[in-house]
C-alpha cells in the first residue's frame, strides 16, 4: 500500500488540468473572473480531499469469512462496514485479487450504522488467490480525490474446481457394476422377490425410475405405473485417487485433459459429500503425500477439495500416501480418476492394498456425468 | 439509460446556465448568439423530458447526424459573418475576434450529446463542455449580471458534480465501451495508453443500500434535495479557500484582457476619448487626486460645491465615424502672455497676492493616474495680474498661463508635469458657468490658425447637421429662440452671427439634459455598429454617459457654426477631513466648453470689438439618481458593495492589490483589539449555536428512530434476526421464496421447528401490506412482535453441531 492515501481519480487529475488552465489564462490575460474559477476548482479539490478523509477515518470494516468457491459459479464477497461516529460517511469497499475486482459503493451510512454489504464475482479458473487488503476508499462528496485506508488484511481466496452434474444414482450402479477394478461391466445380480424386507412400498413412477423396480401387478390394479420404494441401503465410503497427469512437455490438450480430470474428480466428490448420507470419503492427490478423509458433508467436501484447488500438474505421479490407502471397509468405492490415458497407477494401487481400483479419466464414457460448460 | 430526476435536474440546469453564460456574454458582441442560446436551451428541456428520462435517447448515429446538421448550420453562419467586411470576424485582430464565434459551437456539442446514449465519459464531456463555456464567457463580459449566472452555474455545477459522483460510485451510470489497448510504439505515444497506466480502469461498482421496495427510488436516488442544500455550504467553503488565494496571488501590471473594447471604468483615462465603446462602465473608486482647500486666513475650508468640476484636457479634433476624439489641431499658445513679464515669486518668501476680494486656495496633490492637470473650473485668471495657479520647483515658484484651448500650462519651458501645485480660485455666487476671464482673439475670423476653425471643424456627411437644424427651426416655432438666428447672420462666414451662438448653445444644452429624450446610463449599447457613435446616440440608442453626451452636444453645436470643443475632466469630491478632498476616477466627468463673444467691455461702445471666452456647459443629466449617490442605507450599501466587488474581484490589479494590502494592513493595526474581541465573540457564539443545532439534531432523529420508516419494519427486523442465525437471502430471492426456504430449513430443527411458520407469517403481513395495499392494523403489529419475538428467542437457544450441518447448506458467509 502506497504512503500517500490521498489519490487524485483520473476525473480529478482532468479537474485541476481545466483549474491550471483557467487560472493561468485568467492570471496571464488578468481575467479575475477565471482566476476565481480557477481557484475555487481547486478549493472544491482540497474540500473533497477533506471531507473523503473524514468519511474514511468515521469507518470500520470487517470482512466475513470467505469460504472456497467453484470454478465457474458465482461466489460472494462479503463484509460487515460500521459507521462508528455521529455523523453520516459514504465510502467504497474494494477487494481485488488476480480473478476479482469486487467494489461496492456503502451511500449514506448513517451514525453508529451497521450494513452487511456483499458482492458476487464469477471465479473463472481454480487456484489460491492472494486479495489485497480491503480498502476503504472514500471520495466523497465529488470524486476528484480519494483517500484510501487499509482496513482489512489480505486474504487467501481459494477456488475450488469447476464441477459438473454428476447423477448420484446411475454413479452408484456404475461403481457397483465395474466394482472388481477391471473396467469389465459386469451384470449386477437382479434383486430377488425375496428381499421384500428391502422393499417399503410402492409409490407413482416418475420419471427417471428404473423400469426394473416397476412392480406390474400393482401397475395393474391401479391401471397406473407404480415402482418400488426401497429402504435406503448402507451408505458406501469412497476412497477417490486423483492423478494430474501431464507429459514432461504438455501441450494445451494435455493441460486441458489433465483440468478435466480435476473437475470430474472434484464433482464425483462433491456429489459424495453432498449427498444426505454421511458415508466415510478420502480424497488422494496421486504425487503428493497430502490426503484427506473424513464424514462426507459440504464442509468437509469444501475442505478436501481445497487439494485440487492447487493441484500441480505433473508427470511425478507415483507418489502415494500409502496410510490413506488402508483399513477400507468392504463397502468403499475404491476410484482412481486419471488424466493418464495409460496410467499404471490402477495396477500399482490394486499392488499396494490388494484391492482393485476404477479407473476413469475424463475421455472415458460415462452417462451419470455431464462435464462443466466452460465460460459458465 | 434513464436517470434520477434530481440529477438530471442538476446536471441539465448546470449545462444551461453555462449556455446561458454564453449567451449573456455574447449580446455585445453577436446577439444572435444569445438567440442562438433560447434554441439550445429549448433543445434541453426537449431532452430533459422526452431524451433521459423515457430512455428513448436517439442513437449514436442519428445523435451525430443531428450533431453534423447543426454544425454544418454554425459553419455556413461563419462563412456568411467572414464574406461580410464588417463583420468582427474581419474586424477584430485573430485570434481574439475568433473568439465570439467559438460560443455557437460549444453550444451545439451540448444538445448534441444529451441527446445520445451516455456513459461516464459523455457526463464529463458535458461537464467539461459546461465549464469551457463559462471560461470563454468569463473573458467576453464581466458584469455583474454575469457573475450572478456564473454564480449559479457554480452552484448548480456543485450539485450535479456531488449526484453524479453518487450515482457513478453506485454503478448506476455506464462505464465507458472497454477499447483496444494500443500495443508497440503506439502505447507510448498514445495519451490514452498512458492515462490507462496511471489511472487503471476499475470494476463497475455495485452499491449497499437497505432496499426501498419495488418501484420506488433507493436510497442514493433520494438524495437530490438534501444534497443541494450541502451544495450550498460546500460552494461557501470552497469560495472562502478561494477568495484568500484570488487575493494574495501577485498580479501583472500588465494591461486587462481586452478583446475588441478597453476596459470599461470609469475616470479619466491616459487614452483619448473612445465613444465607440460598449459593455457596462465600471465603477472605479480609486484616487484620482487630492484637494486641500484653505480659505484667505489659511482656515481650512469645507464647503466646495459637491457637484465642483474640475477641468483636465480638452480635445477638439473629431474622427468620424469612429468617434474618437483628440488633441491634434489647434497650436498651443498661451492666449494673454503678460504684456510685462511677471517675475516668479520668491520661493523662500512667497505668499499669494490677493487677486480678488473672495478668494480661496486649492492645492492639488496627484495620486492617480491622470491625462492633465485638474484645475477648478471654471478657471478665473485675472488679465495683467498673476496667473492663478502656481507650481514650486527646486529653483521657485513658476506661474501657469492659460492657453489657446482654455487650459493651463506652466510658463516657460517645463520638464514633467509637477505633481502638487496651487490654484487660487475665485469664490462667488451663481451657477459656477461664469469664468472670469476673456481673451480677445483677431477679427475678422479668417485666420485659420484661429481656435474657431478647428472648433468649428465638422464632417459635412452627417446628419447631426440636419438634427440641429430641425430642433432649432422647432424651438424658433415654439418661440424658444429668436427668428434673427437664422436671418442675421456673419457677413464673412455666412454663418450664425457670433451674438447668438451662447443663446443656441445653450438651448442645445438644456435639450439634451433636460428634455427628457436622452437617457443618462453607464450601460452603452449601440445599435447600428456602422453608424458613427454620435448618430447612433443622437438617432437610435438616446442613452449613454457622460461623454457621449458632450461630444454630441459638441457636435450639434459645430454643425450649426458656433465653435466648441469635448472637455475631459472629474465632477464632485469626497470630503474626507478638515479642507482635505479626494476627487476619485469615479468623478471623472464629460462636458462642452463653447467659444463664446461677448460685446468688448474695455473697448469703446459700437467698436464691434468682442471679448471671447470659453463657456463651460454640462449637458449631462442629473446623474445623482443613476447613480445611486443617495444617503439611503441600503442604496448606499449596495453601491459600495459594488465598488468593491467593481475594484477587488472583477478589476482587481496589481495597483489596487497593493491598495487593497496596504487597507487591510492597517485596518488590522488599527482594529487589532476589536478583532480579537470579535473573534472570541463569534467563537462563542459559533460553540453555542453548534450546541444547539447538535441538541435539535438529536432530538430530530430520536423522533425519526420512533417513527417507522417503512411500513413493516418487522419484516427488516426479521431478516436481520435470520440473517444473524445463518439464513441470509440470496441475491434475485423474492421474499415468498426466501421464507418458504427457511421455513424447511428452521422445521429440521427441534429448537424452532415451533418457528417454522414465522417467516412466513411476516412474510405474508408485507406482501399484503406493501403490495395489496392493505392497513397496518394493530393486530397485524401485534401478531408480528410476537412472532419475531418467538423467533428470536427459538433461535437464540444453542444448536447441536451434529445436526447444525442440515441448518442449511447454503455457505454461511456471514461473521457470526
Amino acid at each position: 500500500m502506497s504512503r500517500f492515501r490521498w489519490r487524485p481519480t483520473r476525473e480529478g487529475f482532468l479537474w485541476v488540468v481545466c483549474a491550471c488552465i483557467m487560472l493561468a489564462a485568467g492570471l496571464i490575460k488578468t481575467i479575475n473572473l477565471l482566476v476565481l474559477i480557477g481557484y475555487l476548482m481547486f478549493g472544491l479539490v482540497g474540500l473533497n480531499a477533506w471531507l473523503a478523509w473524514r468519511s474514511a477515518n468515521r469507518v470500520s470494516v470487517a470482512r466475513a469469512i470467505a469460504i472456497p468457491s467453484f470454478a465457474g459459479r458465482e461466489a460472494v464477497r462479503a463484509a460487515i462496514v460500521t459507521n462508528d461516529a455521529d455523523k453520516g460517511a459514504s465510502i467504497t469497499i474494494l477487494e481485488t485479487s488476480a480473478i476479482h475486482s469486487a467494489e461496492v459503493f456503502v451511500p449514506a451510512l448513517l451514525p453508529n450504522e451497521t450494513r452487511r454489504i456483499s458482492t458476487t464475482i464469477h471465479p473463472q479458473v481454480r487456484g489460491r488467490y492472494e486479495t489485497s487488503p480491503i480498502s476503504i476508499i472514500a471520495g466523497y462528496p465529488f470524486g476528484l480525490i480519494e483517500y484510501i485506508l487499509p482496513a482489512e488484511p489480505s486474504v487467501t481466496l481459494t477456488v475450488l474446481p469447476a464441477i459438473g452434474l454428476v447423477n448420484s444414482g446411475k454413479l452408484r450402479r456404475w461403481l457397483i457394476r465395474t466394482g472388481a477394478g477391471d473396467n469389465h461391466i459386469r451384470r449386477p445380480l437382479r434383486r430377488q422377490s425375496n428381499q421384500g424386507a428391502d422393499v417399503r412400498g410402492v409409490r407413482a413412477y416418475r420419471p427417471g425410475d428404473s423400469p426394473r423396480d416397476i412392480h406390474w401387478r400393482t401397475t395393474a390394479r391401479r391401471n397406473e405405473l407404480m415402482v418400488r420404494e426401497y429402504d435406503s441401503t448402507e451408505p458406501l465410503d469412497v476412497l477417490m485417487v486423483v492423478e494430474v497427469w501431464v507429459p514432461p512437455a504438455p501441450t494445451a490438450a494435455d493441460v486441458e485433459r489433465a483440468e478435466a480430470a480435476i473437475s470430474l474428480a472434484a464433482s464425483v466428490f462433491w456429489s459424495w459429500c453432498h449427498s444426505e448420507e454421511q458415508p466415510e470419503a478420502t480424497l488422494v492427490l496421486a504425487g503428493s503425500k497430502i490426503w484427506r478423509t473424513g464424514r462426507a458433508s459440504d464442509g468437509f467436501g469444501l475442505e478436501a477439495l481445497g487439494l485440487l484447488a492447487d493441484a500441480p500438474l505433473s508427470n511425478a505421479t507415483h507418489l502415494l500416501p500409502l496410510d490413506a490407502l488402508r483399513r477400507r471397509s468392504n463397502r468403499c468405492a475404491r476410484l482412481l480418476i486419471t488424466s493418464n490415458p495409460n496410467t499404471t497407477l490402477a495396477m500399482e494401487l490394486n499392488a499396494a492394498t490388494g484391492v482393485p481400483f476404477v479407473c476413469v479419466g475424463p475421455a472415458s464414457p460415462m452417462a451419470w456425468y455431464e462435464p462443466p460448460v466452460a465460460g459458465k | 439509460m434513464p436517470t434520477d430526476f434530481a440529477f438530471r435536474l442538476s446536471t441539465y440546469l448546470t449545462l444551461a446556465l453555462g449556455c446561458i453564460c454564453l449567451g449573456y456574454s455574447e449580446w455585445d458582441y453577436l446577439p444572435e448568439v444569445s438567440f442562438f442560446t433560447g434554441v439550445v436551451t429549448i433543445l434541453m428541456v426537449v431532452a430533459f423530458f422526452r431524451a433521459d428520462r423515457r430512455g428513448n435517447e436517439l442513437s449514436l448515429v442519428a445523435a451525430n447526424r443531428l450533431g453534423a446538421a447543426i454544425g454544418a448550420i454554425a459553419v455556413i453562419w461563419i462563412v456568411i459573418h467572414y464574406r461580410r467586411p464588417d463583420s468582427l470576424i474581419n474586424t477584430l485582430p485573430w485570434p481574439a475576434g475568433g473568439l465570439p464565434f467559438l460560443a455557437p459551437l460549444l453550444m451545439i456539442l451540448v444538445p448534441a450529446k444529451l441527446f445520445r446514449p451516455k456513459h461516464v465519459g459523455d457526463w464529463w464531456a458535458l461537464q467539461g463542455v459546461g465549464l469551457v463555456s463559462v471560461g470563454l464567457a468569463s473573458s467576453l463580459c464581466e458584469d455583474l449580471g454575469f457573475v450572478v449566472l456564473v454564480t449559479l452555474y457554480c452552484l448548480t455545477g456543485v450539485w450535479s458534480l456531488t449526484l453524479f459522483y453518487i450515482r457513478r460510485a453506485s454503478g448506476h451510470v455506464p462505464l465507458p465501451p472497454v477499447t483496444v489497448a494500443d500495443t508497440g510504439f503506439a502505447s507510448w505515444i498514445s495519451p490514452a495508453a498512458w492515462f490507462r497506466t496511471m489511472f487503471p480502469p476499475r470494476s463497475r461498482p455495485t452499491v449497499a443500500e437497505p432496499f426501498a421496495g419495488i418501484g420506488r427510488p433507493s436510497p442514493t436516488e433520494r438524495l437530490g434535495r438534501s444534497h443541494f442544500f450541502r451544495s450550498v455550504r460546500w460552494l461557501a467553503v470552497g469560495v472562502v479557500v478561494a477568495l484568500p488565494l484570488f487575493f494574495l496571488t501577485p498580479r501583472s501590471s500588465s494591461m486587462q484582457w481586452e478583446l475588441f473594447k478597453s476596459r470599461l471604468e470609469t475616470g479619466s483615462s491616459m487614452d483619448a476619448p473612445d465613444l465607440s465603446r460598449t459593455g457596462e462602465l465600471r465603477v472605479n473608486s480609486e484616487p484620482a487626486f487630492e484637494v486641500y482647500a484653505r480659505n484667505s486666513d489659511g482656515s481650512p475650508m469645507n464647503d466646495i460645491p459637491a457637484d465642483q468640476r474640475w477641468r483636465v484636457a480638452a480635445y477638439t479634433e473629431y474622427h468620424y465615424p469612429q468617434g474618437k476624439w483628440s488633441k491634434g489641431g489647434i497650436p498651443r499658445v498661451h492666449v494673454t502672455p503678460p504684456e510685462q513679464p511677471i517675475p516668479y515669486p520668491d520661493s523662500s518668501s512667497f505668499e499669494y497676492p490677493k487677486l480678488w476680494d473672495k478668494q480661496y486656495r486649492l492645492e492639488f496633490r496627484i495620486v492617480g493616474k491622470i491625462a492633465g492637470a485638474p484645475v477648478s473650473d471654471p478657471a478665473d485668471y485675472l488679465a495683467l495680474g498673476p496667473p492663478p495657479i502656481v507650481h514650486e520647483t527646486p529653483s521657485g515658484f513658476r506661474y501657469w498661463g492659460q492657453m489657446n484651448d482654455g487650459s493651463f500650462s506652466p510658463l516657460g519651458s517645463q520638464i514633467g508635469r509637477p505633481t502638487t501645485y496651487w490654484q487660487i480660485v475665485h469664490e462667488r455666487n451663481g451657477n459656477g458657468e461664469e469664468p472670469f476671464h476673456v481673451f480677445k482673439l483677431a477679427e475678422p475670423f479668417q485666420n485659420q490658425t484661429d481656435p474657431r476653425t478647428k472648433l468649428t471643424a465638422f464632417p459635412q456627411e452627417t446628419r447631426i447637421g440636419t438634427l440641429a437644424n430641425q430642433w432649432l427651426d422647432r424651438w424658433i416655432a415654439e418661440s424658444r429662440l429668436p427668428a434673427e438666428i437664422r436671418t442675421s447672420l456673419n457677413p464673412i462666414t455666412l454663418k450664425m452671427n457670433e451674438i447668438h451662438h451662447e443663446r443656441v448653445a445653450r438651448a442645445f444644452r438644456d435639450h439634451l439634459a433636460y428634455s427628457g429624450e436622452f437617457e443618462y446610463t453607464l450601460n452603452l449599447k449601440r445599435k447600428e455598429r456602422k453608424l458613427d457613435p454620435i448618430e447612433d446616440f443622437l438617432f437610435n440608442t438616446k442613452a449613454g454617459h457622460c461623454e457621449r453626451f458632450a461630444a454630441a452636444l459638441v457636435m450639434l453645436l459645430r454643425s450649426v457654426g458656433i465653435p466648441a470643443q469635448f472637455v475631459l475632466g472629474y465632477k464632485g469630491r469626497d470630503w474626507l477631513d478638515d479642507g482635505h478632498y479626494v476627487i476619485r476616477q469615479e468623478h471623472a466627468h464629460a462636458w462642452a466648453e463653447v467659444l463664446v463673444s461677448r460685446p468688448s467691455t474695455d473697448e469703446k461702445p459700437g467698436s464691434g470689438n468682442r471679448d471671447w471666452l470659453f463657456l463651460s456647459l454640462d449637458p449631462t443629466p442629473d446623474i445623482s439618481s443613476t447613480l445611486d449617490k443617495t444617503d439611503d442605507g441600503v442604496f448606499s450599501a449596495g453601491r459600495e458593495g459594488r465598488r468593491l466587488f467593481a475594484n477587488y474581484i472583477i478589476g482587481l490589479n496589481a495597483e489596487s492589490q497593493k491598495v487593497l494590502t496596504k487597507n487591510v494592513s492597517s485596518f488590522f493595526e488599527k482594529n487589532i483589539g476589536w478583532l480579537v474581541a470579535f473573534a472570541i465573540v463569534l467563537a462563542i457564539i459559533g460553540f453555542v449555536v453548534r450546541n444547539a443545532i447538535r441538541r435539535t439534531r438529536q432530538s430530530r432523529d430520536t423522533i425519526l428512530d420512533a417513527t417507522p420508516a417503512d411500513p413493516v419494519p418487522w419484516y427488516a427486523q426479521m431478516i436481520a434476526i435470520l440473517t444473524a442465525n445463518g439464513h441470509a437471502m440470496n441475491d434475485g430471492e423474492t421474499p415468498n421464496e426466501y421464507a418458504d426456504r427457511v421455513a424447511e430449513r428452521l422445521k429440521l430443527q427441534p429448537e424452532t421447528a415451533s418457528v417454522a411458520d414465522v417467516p412466513t407469517t411476516v412474510t405474508q403481513i408485507l406482501y399484503e401490506v406493501r403490495y395489496a395495499q392493505r392497513d397496518w392494523t394493530d393486530e397485524r403489529k401485534t401478531i408480528a412482535e410476537r412472532a419475531i419475538r418467538q423467533l428470536a428467542t427459538a433461535l437464540s437457544k444453542p444448536i447441536s453441531i451434529q445436526e447444525n450441518r442440515h441448518a442449511d447448506p447454503r455457505p454461511i458467509d456471514d461473521i457470526e
